[in-house]
């Protein structure tokens, strides 16, 4: 349980409305971990989500021969973690914080019952997330296009 | 008429210059300095370019990576064709032929009392180093500037040491971001709108400066107006084929804009209406 103002810093909650807001903070607790942290592990369960308030997290993917290389840094006032919004509940990918990192964890058992009984809630809660996946897509795309590179 | 077409011969003549040194940036980009044999070409200015010419090859616009201070001239060339191979493949002594400077350049004594922000795509901050230069040189004529690199891979940032020593002065923020992570790059990995997403910008007066490719250009510009950027505080720099580099030949033409005079540096107002424009 954290306090609603708290949540409303973080650029994901801003402007988050009732009754939305006090279910998130009462499935919420502050956290903080060292550099080099595995946060996710690809295949294992999905159980929350970490709103970065400070530091940095690589989303990335461990590659044979070549070790852990990352997707995406994700950092202040961004998220990690949508996978357990939907079945199977399982990471898709690692992830690692590559500085010291703080946030807020939302967890994923407190929250889904909140969202899966009041589709308002549930539908404002993934219109957020929906965002974000656009932004990340988006960002996908532009990186397929490969823009620095020859075009012959 | 006689003496127009005099002008005329002597802008479109090569004068000699001798290569004295290049420098290796990247796996395809080097740094090269002339140096006149004779008398030089008029002092260039941030944001304008020479024509070179390689001989027996053919010529290229290439932007100023330094504003040049003394006779010698300064250029950051990325190998792509046969032009800019055969001109990054010179050894010191060899000789080019250079023309200009040509073209409008960045209006950055504009943009003095106010906060800026540099947007700069791979070999896209040549024609931005210059400007860094300046700010640093008169820091307390501008208020917060943000330059952010976005690269393939950290293999491709060109300047890589003099980025560095911006990042630790402390006189401007330096945010880099690239598409790929390769081994040993500890900084961030993301699309260059992304980085740029995370700069707060509350001066209604900021000035944007961009340089990439073109469809980076695009979305950048973009961001930055949805982020409340005025149009014609946003400026980029256009590159299209060119000749001649004082707007007869028609090869740059972009729109009712000769990019060889009327640019290459652009502002979004101008820019931005024909920057998308498939047929252009
Ligand atoms: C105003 C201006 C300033 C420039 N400044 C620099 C600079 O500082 N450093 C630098 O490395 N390059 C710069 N360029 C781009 C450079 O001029 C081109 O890469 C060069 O003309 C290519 O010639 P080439 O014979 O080597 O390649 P070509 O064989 O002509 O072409 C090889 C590839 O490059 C593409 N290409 C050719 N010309 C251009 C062009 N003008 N713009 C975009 N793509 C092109 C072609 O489509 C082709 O895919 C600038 C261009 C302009 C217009």
């Amino acid at each position: 349980m954290i306090d609603e103002s708290l949540l409303l810093k973080h650029r994901f909650f801003r402007d988050i409305g009732e009754p939305l807001l006090g279910y998130i903070a009462g499935c919420a607790e502050q956290v903080s971990y060292p550099a080099d942290t595995q946060l996710l592990a690809q295949g294992q369960p999905a159980h929350s989500m970490l709103a970065i308030e400070h530091g940095k997290v690589g989303v990335g993917i461990h590659v044979p021969q070549r070790g852990f290389v990352t997707i995406e840094t994700v950092q202040a006032g961004e998220i990690v973690g949508w996978s357990w919004l939907f079945p199977p509940y399982e990471w898709s990918f690692d992830a690692i914080t590559t500085t010291d990192v703080s946030g807020i964890l939302v967890h994923a058992q407190c929250i889904r019952p909140h969202l899966n009984d009041d589709p308002a809630v549930g539908l404002e809660f993934v219109e957020r997330i929906s965002k974000v996946m656009q932004d990340r897509l988006h960002s996908a795309r532009l990186r397929l296009l490969d823009m620095y590179g020859d075009h012959e | 008429m006689a003496i127009m077409s005099e002008t005329l011969t002597s802008a479109m003549t090569p004068v000699m210059h001798r290569v004295i040194s290049n420098v290796s940036e990247t796996a395809d980009t080097a740094t090269l300095t002339f140096e006149p044999l004779n008398d030089g070409l008029p002092k260039g200015e941030w944001g304008q370019f020479n024509m070179i010419w390689a001989e027996g090859i053919g010529e290229a616009p290439i932007s100023f990576s330094r504003v040049p201070v003394d006779n010698t001239v300064v250029h950051t060339i990325r190998a792509v064709g046969s032009v800019t191979k055969a001109l990054c493949a010179l050894r010191p002594g060899e000789y080019v032929g250079l023309r200009g400077p040509f073209g409008a350049g960045w209006p950055i004594q504009a943009a003095r009392g106010h906060d800026i922000v540099l947007v700069a795509g791979g070999i896209g901050l040549a024609p931005l180093r210059p400007v860094v230069h300046e700010i640093l040189e008169n820091r307390e004529d501008y208020d917060k500037v943000t330059l952010v690199i976005g690269a393939r891979t950290a293999h491709d940032i060109p300047f890589l040491d003099e980025v560095h020593r911006w990042r630790t002065g402390g006189l401007l923020k330096v945010r880099i971001t690239v598409d790929q992570d390769c081994s040993h790059w500890n900084g961030n990995v993301g699309i260059v709108t992304n980085e740029l997403h995370r700069v707060v910008i509350d001066d209604p007066g900021s000035v944007a400066m961009i340089c990439g490719p073109e469809i980076m250009m695009r979305f950048v510009c973009k961001q930055l107006e949805d982020s409340g950027f005025a149009r014609d505080n946003i400026l980029v720099t256009m590159e299209r084929n060119m000749r001649c580099g004082l707007g007869l030949c028609g090869h740059c033409q972009l729109g009712a804009k000769f990019i060889c005079t009327d640019g290459p540096v652009m502002n979004w107002v101008d820019a931005g209406p024909l920057i998308g424009v498939r047929e252009l």
